[in-house]
């Protein structure tokens, strides 16, 4: 049945058939996809954010610090990316500077997270739109026709490793807690740096946890999403949408801005810097008040108005001088152009990424630079280590300004994130938050343009409506 | 789970049927109740959109048990705070207002931690529904002060209180640890296989309270 409506409609050459998909499963929160779909492609689409909770307004009026708490709660499964956003834009408000130490032990948090956040995603998020679980629940029911190509001896590789993948998981967390006292939602993470100075035996126990991930994302994550690419082949041809993305930096590797995944803007073909003052979020489409659309977010306000006529979306559309761009790790490992690994030069046959040219830009494109982003952290991870100095201070403490505005920009595991706080008499005026999937699942925005997840489902193949599954290898290939 | 859309619902809810007052219901996230329901859309089933307020009536009835897993789900959480608009509140709150009489176990923390939540559903597998608190929680969970119990009470009693986050000894008191009004078992549970807990790290911030994240706000000491 698949969530189609219509169902069993016979496919009719030149005929539009609406498809919706509701809920869209694996994924972080609440979306809805529907397609129109004509001669077996996509040839409009919509994707509904269904959910509205109210984060910046219920920052409003708090303790600066506590905000570094209270939006890590947004997200389950990248808390420490908005404890970085947040902690940026409180260092920036407080106008303090990290010591050497705090600067790499917050990259060690994070980095321990990017690791676990790419190994949940591949494998108990998108492999099961690849490969066929056992056929007990959570893997049944599925689409009837799910179009699986693997053969029986990879799948069952997959199917281990989607196991053995949860185990990594718990270990890449256990790291996290080392340092920053548990996971999910982590303690460590606060403005001035982090709050618990890293032992000798943290970081020994970090190292030797560490080693066992990496020994996993290097013989088993890499090779398996590179052995798709030989039934899936097809799936670096599609899902392409803009090709337009952004990447805010992230990972300080010193104190004078120089990132381990540098940021950058890619638009309509060039390369560009950053101007946070070109992003304006738009909400023509969105449950909130028109009288908001068009604002940076120093400037930003959240009025919801859950039965607006025409729209249908919570959520809001962020755009870099009025043009839709996808965040994510194609868009870091497309900015940042890095030599793809052995095992990705040797699989694709080119150097560096850029070499693979509109794949990158792809259903399957977003899962290999998912993958080679993990590779390049692991590796980071590695120096990180060798660098953090047991004994030596993390915290630099700073008393709250009166009045201060702070920016925040760094890079979840899904994409740009962007944290902006006003203060006000010691607490916090206005709070705004621009999350990575604010970028791609996005609704169409005032000057008729969709957003770049919507975008990207035009002209992919559903050659079934019933079984619409190139919909969801879509959706999830970002992350959302 | 592998399905999606019109399947993954029609399954819920087919299996929800078949096993009535047999099933346990694990609710995770509050139930927002303004703007009819539309501020959390779960899916949709014969083109209707079904809300998660049409859910918890429909599968609240029919469970066995529920188990409301974290503290929004417990309590309301975040959404319920302060300057929330979305008239977000917790399962047990929902029931008594929905006539709903489905025993329920609350199971809070943000996160609540893995082994209250397989300890609670084995309990309830094996035994049934757990001996709860006033607040809905089991006991044996929830059931002990956390300033009490705290391996650094010794350093309290001796007048030894941490000035900043980064001091490695000494009670988090004056830096805004809410220990003394929290009830859990962290102390001595630990976090991801006993690596490290909040107040070793930092201080807690009483995310397990009924109040999360209100009465605890500001997290932090001084001002």
């Amino acid at each position: 049945m698949a969530g189609c409506k219509p169902k069993a409609v016979p496919v009719v050459a030149g005929k539009k058939i609406k498809v919706a998909i509701d809920p869209v499963t694996r994924i972080e929160g609440h979306l809805k996809a529907e397609v129109e779909v004509k001669d077996g492609k996509v040839v409009d689409a919509r994707v509904f954010g269904g959910m509205y909770r109210g984060f910046e307004k219920i920052l409003i009026g708090r303790d600066p610090r506590d905000a570094s708490q209270i939006t890590q709660r947004i997200c389950g499964v990248c808390p420490t990316a908005h404890a970085t956003a947040s902690a940026l834009a409180l260092d920036d408000a407080f106008n303090v500077k990290l010591t050497d130490n705090g600067r790499i032990a917050r990259n060690l948090i994070l980095g321990a997270n990017y690791i676990q956040s790419h190994i949940l995603h591949f494998y108990h998020l998108a492999a099961l739109d690849y490969v066929n679980g056992p056929d007990v629940a959570p893997f049944i029911p599925r689409y009837k026709n799910n179009d699986v190509r693997v053969d029986k001896a990879t799948n069952d590789v997959a199917v281990a490793q989607y196991l053995e993948a949860l185990e990594m998981r718990k270990i890449c967390h256990e790291m996290v807690a080392l340092l920053g006292g548990k996971m999910p939602h982590v303690q460590g993470i606060v403005v001035g740096g982090t709050t618990e100075i890293p032992t000798r035996e943290a970081l020994d126990k970090f190292a030797k946890r560490f080693k066992i991930v990496k020994k996993f994302v290097m013989e088993k994550y890499i090779p398996i999403v590179y052995l798709l690419a030989g039934p899936y082949g097809d799936l670096l041809k599609t899902g392409g949408g803009y090709g337009n993305c952004v990447s805010w930096g992230v990972f300080p590797m010193d104190n004078n801005g120089n990132m381990l995944l540098k940021s950058g803007v890619y638009t309509d073909g060039k390369d560009g810097p950053v101007d946070p003052a070109l992003i304006k979020e738009y909400v023509k489409y969105s449950f909130f008040d028109d009288a908001t659309t068009g604002l940076n977010p120093r400037e930003g306000k959240t009025v919801p108005d859950a039965h607006k006529a025409g729209a249908y979306s919570f959520v809001k559309s962020p755009r870099y001088n009025g043009r839709p761009h996808e965040g994510g790790p194609t868009a870091r490992m497309w900015i940042q152009n890095p030599e793809l690994s052995k095992i990705g030069q040797n699989a694709l046959g080119v150097k560096k990424l850029r070499d693979i040219g509109d794949a990158a830009f792809s259903i399957l494109g977003r899962h290999v630079a998912r993958a080679e982003e993990t590779a390049i952290v692991c590796d980071a991870v590695e120096q990180w280590l060798a660098e953090a100095q047991p004994g030596k201070e993390t915290f630099v403490p700073a008393p709250i300004p009166e009045s201060a505005e702070g920016m925040g920009m760094t890079e979840a595991p899904r994409g740009a994130l962007l944290h902006y706080i006003n203060i006000k008499n010691k607490v916090i005026a206005n709070y705004q938050i621009t999350s990575a999937t604010l970028w791609n699942a996005n609704p169409m925005d005032d000057m008729g343009q969709r957003g770049p997840m919507e975008e990207a489902l035009i002209g992919v193949p559903v050659p079934d409506v019933e079984n619409p599954v190139n919909v969801g290898r879509l959706i999830r290939s970002f992350d959302p | 789970m592998a399905s999606e859309g019109e399947t993954a619902l029609d399954n819920l809810y087919h299996i929800a049927e078949k096993y009535k007052g047999k099933f346990s219901l694990a609710v995770e996230g509050a139930i927002p109740m303004g703007a009819d329901g539309k501020y959390c859309i779960v899916g949709e089933r014969n083109g209707h959109e079904i809300t998660m307020v049409d859910i918890m009536k429909d599968l609240g009835e029919k469970a066995g048990s529920v188990l409301a897993i974290g503290t929004c789900a417990a309590y309301g959480g975040i959404p319920a705070a302060e300057g929330g608009e979305t008239g977000a509140i917790g399962v047990m709150e929902f029931f008594k207002a929905h006539g709903i009489k489905t025993a329920t176990v609350n199971i809070p923390g943000c996160p609540p931690h893995p082994d209250w939540i397989v300890g609670s559903i084995a309990h309830l597998l094996t035994k049934g529904v757990p001996e709860l608190d006033d607040d809905g929680r089991p006991t044996v969970f929830f059931g002990e002060n956390i300033h009490d119990n705290c391996p650094r009470l010794d350093q309290y009693d001796a007048g030894e209180l941490s000035e900043k986050l980064s001091d490695a000894k000494g009670c988090r008191m004056d830096l805004g640890c809410k220990g003394p009004e929290t009830y859990a078992d962290c102390y001595k549970r630990k976090w991801n296989s006993q690596m490290n807990w909040c107040v070793d790290n930092s201080v807690c911030i009483g995310c397990v309270e009924p109040g999360f994240p209100d009465a605890s706000s500001p997290f932090y000491e001084p001002a």
